[in-house]
């Protein structure tokens, strides 16, 4: 039987009124494992059980709120479902209580930190939220590091996540609802929206799509992705991912939704157009002109960092003329010494900063720190001074890659696509950067989720919404007439 | 012609204009002529012809073409005029002296048949992006050149050219996309969006021209201002290529424009078929076939004056089609 026909097993599988039948089999299915902790005890003369997962609970909040109520009832009842109609109505025993009547959410409110009642002679059970396991706190966010906003950033509890996002939308149009997804890992996840901006069928489409995905678990944004965005061969991403709870609000404000995952520190934000990895919180806590002075420069970056050593290349083997004279005879004269061809130079030179890169991310920080030396320093300054590499390229590599810091969300595609433009410079000169320009922006221009194109507000046009992409307008003219995403994508149907 | 029933977008429609646009700017970079008085004045004649031709189609409801005939004879076509603005590429790419020319034609085709596998609308929004990025060059370019605009200096120089080859290519640069509305036309169900698509045509044909018109002026220009620069002395000759030579951003653009272009001729070839989205191996196939045609076009050659020809004759004809499967799609109807 396969994970996922288990768990349809499951959930067709009823909880039955003989106490003694429903442990055998919660037993049978568990196969003995050691976590499940089971408490029998007598309530109003009637025979209970309480279920719990070791680790996932605090023991002060059980005995508090669940074992010191249900001791004290001196009542005598009939039969169960007597006994859980008068807890039900006079008493609270947690705020969060679910009524179970199947084994798939028995097992699921069980394996979530939730303790269960089953009661001799009902056919249902109750589960009391008692979680209480190790949980890292509120911290500063990793990524996306800014100046003058809010120092908090998501943690791995969902919850807790919640609560972030909550305390920045009061209004009870602000809906946070959860689903399941995952047949083994059966992660919770939250869609949080605001229902006035995001029209309904779009909402019940990322709900079926996330609630269908055939996955077994969800470790990471990155496993719902594919399933979100549909096709796995564009380049570029059509949903976004943050760890900034008010980044986060600002774009449920216009009209996209997010996904909370527990377990995971980031929330995914459905779509996410071309332009917004160049926008940044600290944009709109500074002044209008030196936000748009910063996008720009931001966009140069982008374009610098994918095609500054592509044009280095072509330029200097194919178009040599296009240079200016004393330009070229700097370049000629410093790669007569070198003994590779451009090429190799250049795909060498970066290739080893991805090397040097990945070899500083994974490893812990304090020796992190001393592959930067060793690799930037010693090796790049020794490279040169042997003759290996033009002093030239080395400038052009180094300052393609530092343009590429400047939009860290877009890192991966930044490498993938300087690589290869690189080579088609390389062997077909200008001409080979157009073809392969023409295909990335092919590429890019198919790039749809749930309907909306990515490289809106550009193409489809959209005035309004171009007021805050390239340049930023000021906030009182910004903040009038609520934008939001739906009407991009209107805009490409009409 | 299955997916011309459907009604199509405003933003589709506006990218089909911009393809149309940069398929202009193509043939006018292609242009082997110097960009003399004749060779505007064949332009002029171009644009006259096409709204002429045009015009009566603003006003006349058009209906799609049932006759299988027909919607073959239109996706042979629509080869033959890709084949020949390859054919035009590559002799470009020739002029310039650019890296392995049929090499990069290729490659142009395959990115094209890539193109062909993703969605209509993507052509669509890529061509209105690179119009974008062309609209923005050619108005650095015309700014950069204001101060030394002179209409003086639309002259013929020296060549080896007769006039009437000069007016001929003029003509054709133009002429030729006179029958690429055509191709939006069933798409436009309404006599509203029609216009409204004609109406962008002329708009994005008059907007085009003028500062083709200065483009030349400049080019022109600064080969006269710039003599004394070692590097412009090198340009002996006075034909559009060269313009494309001395600055790399055209030649990037070029070939962009180039992949967007032919996908769309591609995706025309395949739109009177009933599977209009192919495969990746279909599209494949499509691109071998249109290389052959190519390669044809670049061992033949054939005279201007018999390109004209066929220009005319597709001209006059295909509206003709429209009109009477107009007429018959209204009698089926009444029936």
């Amino acid at each position: 039987m396969t994970t996922t026909e288990h768990l349809a097993f499951l959930s067709e599988d009823p909880i039955r009124p003989n106490l003694e039948e429903n442990l055998a089999h919660i037993r049978a299915l568990e196969e003995g494992s050691s976590d499940l902790m089971v408490n029998p005890i007598t309530v109003g003369g009637i025979s209970c059980v309480l279920l719990n997962c070791e680790g996932m609970i605090a023991t002060s909040i059980i005995t508090n709120l669940i074992f010191w109520p249900l001791a004290a009832i001196k009542e005598q009842f009939s039969d169960g479902p007597a006994l859980l109609a008068y807890l039900q109505q006079y008493y609270l025993l947690s705020t969060d209580r679910i009524r179970i009547e199947n084994y798939a959410d028995l097992f699921r409110t069980l394996n979530s930190g939730f303790a269960v009642l089953i009661v001799q002679g009902a056919s249902f059970a109750y589960a009391f939220g008692v979680q209480g396991y190790d949980r890292r706190s509120v911290s500063e966010p990793s990524d996306a590091v800014n100046l003058y906003g809010a120092k908090d950033a998501f943690t791995e509890t969902i919850r807790s996540n919640m609560s972030l996002l909550r305390r920045r939308m009061k209004s009870p149009l602000y809906v946070q609802k959860l689903i399941v997804c995952g047949s083994v890992s059966r992660t919770d996840l939250c869609l949080c929206y605001l229902r006035d901006r995001v029209p309904q069928d779009l909402i019940d489409r990322i709900q079926h799509t996330l609630e269908h995905a055939p996955i077994e678990t969800v470790m990471a944004s990155g496993y719902l992705r594919p399933y979100l965005e549909q096709k796995s061969s564009r380049l570029f991403h059509g949903t976004g991912i943050s760890e900034r709870p008010d980044a986060v609000c600002a774009k449920m404000l216009e009209g996209r939704v997010a996904v909370l995952i527990d377990n995971t520190p980031f929330a995914l934000i459905i779509p996410q157009l071309f332009c917004e990895p160049f926008q940044t919180i600290d944009d709109y806590n500074g002044k209008p002109a030196y936000a748009t002075l910063i996008r720009l420069l931001k966009y140069t970056a982008f374009l610098l960092s994918i095609l500054l050593p592509a044009f280095y290349l072509a330029i200097a083997v194919w178009h040599p003329y296009l240079l200016d004279q004393t330009l070229l005879s700097l370049l000629a004269e410093s790669e007569q010494s070198a003994p590779f061809s451009l090429l190799a130079e250049t795909l060498g030179v970066l290739l080893m900063y991805e090397i040097i890169r990945e070899a500083g991310l994974r490893l812990p920080k304090a020796v992190g720190g001393a592959v930067s030396i060793v690799g930037g320093l010693i090796i790049g300054d020794a490279a040169v001074s042997s003759g290996f590499i033009s002093t030239p390229l080395l400038t052009v590599a180094a300052l393609a890659v530092t343009a590429g810091f400047v939009i860290p969300e877009l890192h991966q595609q930044i490498t993938l696509l300087r690589l290869a433009f690189v080579i088609t410079g390389a062997v077909l000169g200008l001409g080979g950067i157009g073809l392969l320009g023409a295909a990335v922006i092919y590429n890019l221009c198919a790039t749809e989720v749930f309907g909306f194109p990515i490289t809106a507000p550009a193409v489809p046009f959209s005035l309004r919404a171009m007021r805050d992409v390239i340049t930023r307008i000021g906030f009182r003219r910004l903040s009038q007439g609520n934008f939001t995403v739906e009407e991009v994508r209107q805009h490409d149907k009409s | 012609m299955t997916n011309h029933s459907t009604s199509a977008s405003g933003q589709q429609m506006t990218g089909t204009i911009a393809i149309l646009l940069l398929c202009r700017f193509l043939r006018l970079i292609c242009s082997t002529m110097p960009f003399s008085t004749n060779y505007l004045l064949g332009t002029l004649a171009a644009a006259a012809f096409q709204t002429l031709l045009l015009l009566p189609l603003m006003l006349k409801p058009v209906f799609q073409l049932r006759s299988p005939i027909w919607r073959w004879g239109y996706a042979l076509f629509t080869l033959v005029a890709a084949s020949h603005l390859l054919s035009r590429i590559y002799a470009l790419l020739q002029n310039l002296q650019a890296a392995y020319p049929m090499a990069s034609v290729i490659l142009c085709i395959a990115a094209a048949a890539y193109g062909l596998t993703l969605s209509k609308r993507a052509t669509g929004r890529a061509a209105i992006l690179l119009l974008g990025i062309l609209a923005a060059g050619l108005l650095m370019q015309i700014l950069s050149a204001l101060p030394h605009a002179n209409l003086l200096l639309l002259y013929t120089p020296n060549t080896a050219y007769q006039d009437g080859d000069a007016f001929a290519e003029g003509f054709l640069q133009g002429a030729e996309l006179a029958l690429l509305p055509l191709c939006c036309l069933p798409y436009a169900d309404a006599v509203q969006k029609r216009r409204s698509l004609m109406g962008k045509w002329l708009i994005g044909q008059l907007t085009l021209t003028l500062p083709v018109i200065l483009l030349g002026i400049l080019h022109n220009s600064r080969l006269l201002h710039w003599k004394g620069n070692p590097f412009f002395l090198l340009l002996a000759r006075t034909q559009m290529f060269q313009a494309v030579h001395s600055d790399g951003f055209w030649q990037l653009l070029l070939m962009a424009c180039s992949v967007v272009c032919v996908t769309f001729f591609l995706q025309i070839i395949w739109s009177p078929l009933p599977e209009s989205h192919p495969t990746p191996i279909l599209s494949l196939l499509t691109g071998a076939l249109l290389f052959g045609v190519t390669i044809l076009f670049i061992m033949g050659n054939p005279p201007m004056i018999y390109q004209i020809l066929v220009i005319l004759l597709f001209g006059f004809v295909i509206p003709l089609i429209f009109f009477r499967s107009d007429k018959r799609s209204a009698e089926r109807n009444s029936t």
